[in-house]
């Protein structure tokens, strides 16, 4: 299952629009905010999560990075407007795959890649 | 734009650098003011990428504009206040030999008719005689600031930045009736760890684990800052004591995971951190100070426990608990 | 008068995002520092509204820099900062320590540069995802008071979309406010693109 978790209603639809083309097997499940994707990952763990990072509420870095203390296994990319070195280097410190948007189908080739990688 | 036509009659006479690139951002021309300031011969500028001709404007705000102009067709400014002497240019031989650039206002133009073969225009004013004093001042002052209100080893903020905003925060959460939360992250045996690796390694280590301490907090109103050689502090305004348990917990785990190699330590074969953490509602009754101190007073807890903790105090009940 | 949709609303703003993604990207390379913007919301109001709404911000003395861009749709640009906030950006871009006089000395020029950033960011969004093109002026600073806002003057049917932006360099956070203003046919032309976006998306 792929967590997509974007405050942005379109991106949100973009994402899955296009993951759902290539991957139609694929169950998706959204979440609007970092706190929301928090506590559906308590109930039921996804294998992959997209994660935006501006968002209301706790960023996604942070987000990615308490599901990554809890649940090492799951795959995180972070799908981000937030294009800044320093941002780049958070993601490659908190062990998770920064993808630029916008969400285009390239941008979404390159995250089913590092899902299934 | 043809060499030895009226349009490079007048280009080689303005008293400004004018550049020409084609799609590719290969010159395809550059006038007599550019060739002269910049030590160039038209041979060596024609039908080369700017970039190789001046390999230190890659990855600058230039390259950027030139894309701008050339993809987006649009115009951009570079102002001598935010880039001063970004090309090689002098104003006199002498100049050139002490190595002291002239100072520019730099266009990034698209050109109007568009051609595959002349795209954009780069426009360089000379304007060293309108700035070179503040641009002295500005050198000065910049080092003044690193120093006054970031930590200029690890890039965070520094004690006297800490007390303002958290003398700040504390105001707001009180208008608000909201938490205010405070973390005390402290270096496990860090003067071994020094003694044994050096000072240098040990300032790398700091400054890591201030990259850590940053990515780890709200880019909005939260603070981390450099409280004293081996200790970090985190202003966290509005989370409940439930979440700075987390995060305290989880920052410790994050550090410790790192397995930074300290094998003189008693604790671990790696560096640990303890973190003494505190919450309260600011309310007429306790300052900034209860705060500190009930964060000081919950590390002190955690480095009497054995250190590589994280400890909760709430000074409403004088309880502490162990963060989770 | 025209209204966004939900989905119009939240697309622009993701796109403007997007634009002030890259902007904040440029500044941060310039200042060697991490810089943060964000646009969280896009609203459209008429022109006399949106005097009113910017006045009651405080926003009595301010600092603005405006580009004029042409193309499928017609836009006047502006970023407009509290006048204390926009010398608070050449400061921390500048050199903090200055005085005031001479941090002023830069500022119209710093502000034109932040300006030209993050309006060509905005509008080069736009024109990626839309596919089309359009030209622009050259970045104009000028100081002025809430009388002096080109909101004041012109048509009564021009409409403006009104972004806030948030901007955060070295733990500082500073708020400011870009204003697109558009004729009612720009609008319904920008609107146009928009929608034609999102169907080649699927997603209308």
């Amino acid at each position: 299952m792929l967590l997509i978790v974007d405050d942005s209603r379109m991106s949100r639809m973009l994402l899955r629009a296009l993951v759902a083309d290539s991957r139609p097997e694929w169950r998706i499940a959204e979440a609007v905010s970092g706190d929301e994707a928090l506590a559906m990952i308590a109930e039921h763990a996804p294998a992959f999560v997209s994660m935006d990072v501006n968002m209301p509420g706790i960023s996604g870095l942070e987000a990615a990075g308490r599901i990554r203390l809890r649940h090492p296994e799951i795959r995180i990319a972070l799908c981000t407007a937030n294009i800044q070195e320093s941002t780049r280097e958070a993601a490659a410190r908190a062990g998770v795959h920064f993808v630029a948007k916008p969400i285009t189908a390239a941008s979404v080739a390159d995250a089913i890649a590092f899902f299934e990688h | 734009m043809t060499p030895g036509g009226m349009d490079a009659l007048l280009a080689d006479s303005l008293e400004i650098g004018l550049v020409v690139l084609d799609a590719e951002a290969r010159i395809v021309f550059t006038n007599r003011w550019f060739n002269r300031h910049g030590d160039f011969t038209a041979d060596q500028t024609r039908g080369r990428p700017l970039l190789q001709l001046i390999p230190e404007a890659g990855d600058t705000r230039l390259e950027h504009a030139i894309e701008h102009a050339t993809r987006h067709r649009l115009p951009s400014l570079l102002s001598p206040a935010l880039h001063g002497t970004l090309l090689p240019l002098y104003r006199t031989p002498q100049e050139r030999q002490s190595g002291q650039r002239m100072q520019q206002m730099i266009h990034v133009l698209p050109l109007r008719e568009v051609r595959a073969d002349a795209t954009c225009l780069i426009q360089i004013c000379d304007v060293t005689a309108n700035i070179s004093r503040e641009r002295l001042l500005r050198q000065q002052s910049e080092t003044l600031r690193r120093n006054s209100t970031q930590d200029a080893l690890t890039g965070v903020a520094n004690r006297r930045r800490f007390d303002e905003v958290l003398a700040d925060e504390f105001r707001k959460a009180r208008l608000k009736h909201s938490p205010l939360a405070l973390l005390l992250v402290d270096l496990d045996l860090f003067s071994t760890y020094n003694t044994q690796h050096g000072r240098a390694q040990g300032d790398r280590i700091l400054a890591d684990t201030a990259g850590i301490l940053r990515d780890a907090i709200r880019p909005l109103g939260d603070l981390v800052a450099r409280y004293a050689g081996d200790k970090f502090a985190l202003i966290l305004p509005g989370i409940s004591a439930t979440e700075t348990s987390h995060l305290a917990e989880r920052l410790r785990r994050q550090i410790a995971g790192q397995g930074w190699p300290h094998p003189t330590s008693s604790i671990a074969p790696h560096l640990t951190v303890s973190i003494g953490a505190a919450t309260m509602h600011p309310g007429d009754d306790g300052d900034t100070h209860t705060l500190l101190s009930s964060a000081d007073v919950a590390l002190y807890q955690a480095k009497h426990d054995g250190r590589n903790r994280s400890i909760l105090f709430s000074p409403i009940d004088g309880s502490f608990m162990t963060c989770s | 008068m025209l209204q966004l949709n939900e989905l119009q609303r939240d697309a622009l703003g993701e796109m403007f995002n997007i634009g002030v993604g890259r902007a904040a990207a440029s500044l941060s390379q310039i200042v060697s520092d991490e810089v943060l913007l964000t646009a969280p919301e896009v609203i459209v109001v008429r022109r006399d509204q949106a005097a009113t709404m910017l006045i009651d911000a405080e926003l009595r003395q301010f600092s603005m820099v405006s580009q004029n861009f042409s193309g499928p749709f017609d836009a006047q640009a502006l970023l407009v900062f509290p006048e204390s906030n926009a010398l608070e950006i050449v400061r921390l871009m500048v050199g903090p320590h200055m005085s005031i006089e001479e941090l002023a000395e830069f500022e119209q020029e710093a502000m034109c540069e932040v300006g030209n950033i993050i309006l060509n960011a905005c509008m080069s969004s736009l024109a990626d995802l839309f596919r089309i093109s359009f030209e622009s002026t050259l970045p104009l600073h000028r100081f002025g008071d809430s009388e002096s806002l080109p909101l004041l003057e012109g048509d009564e049917e021009q409409m403006v979309l009104i972004l806030q932006v948030d901007m955060i360099i070295s733990q500082q956070r500073i708020q400011g406010h870009i204003l697109f203003l558009l004729s009612v046919s720009s609008m319904q032309s920008l609107l146009d693109c928009l929608d034609r976006y999102l169907r080649e998306q699927g997603l209308a």
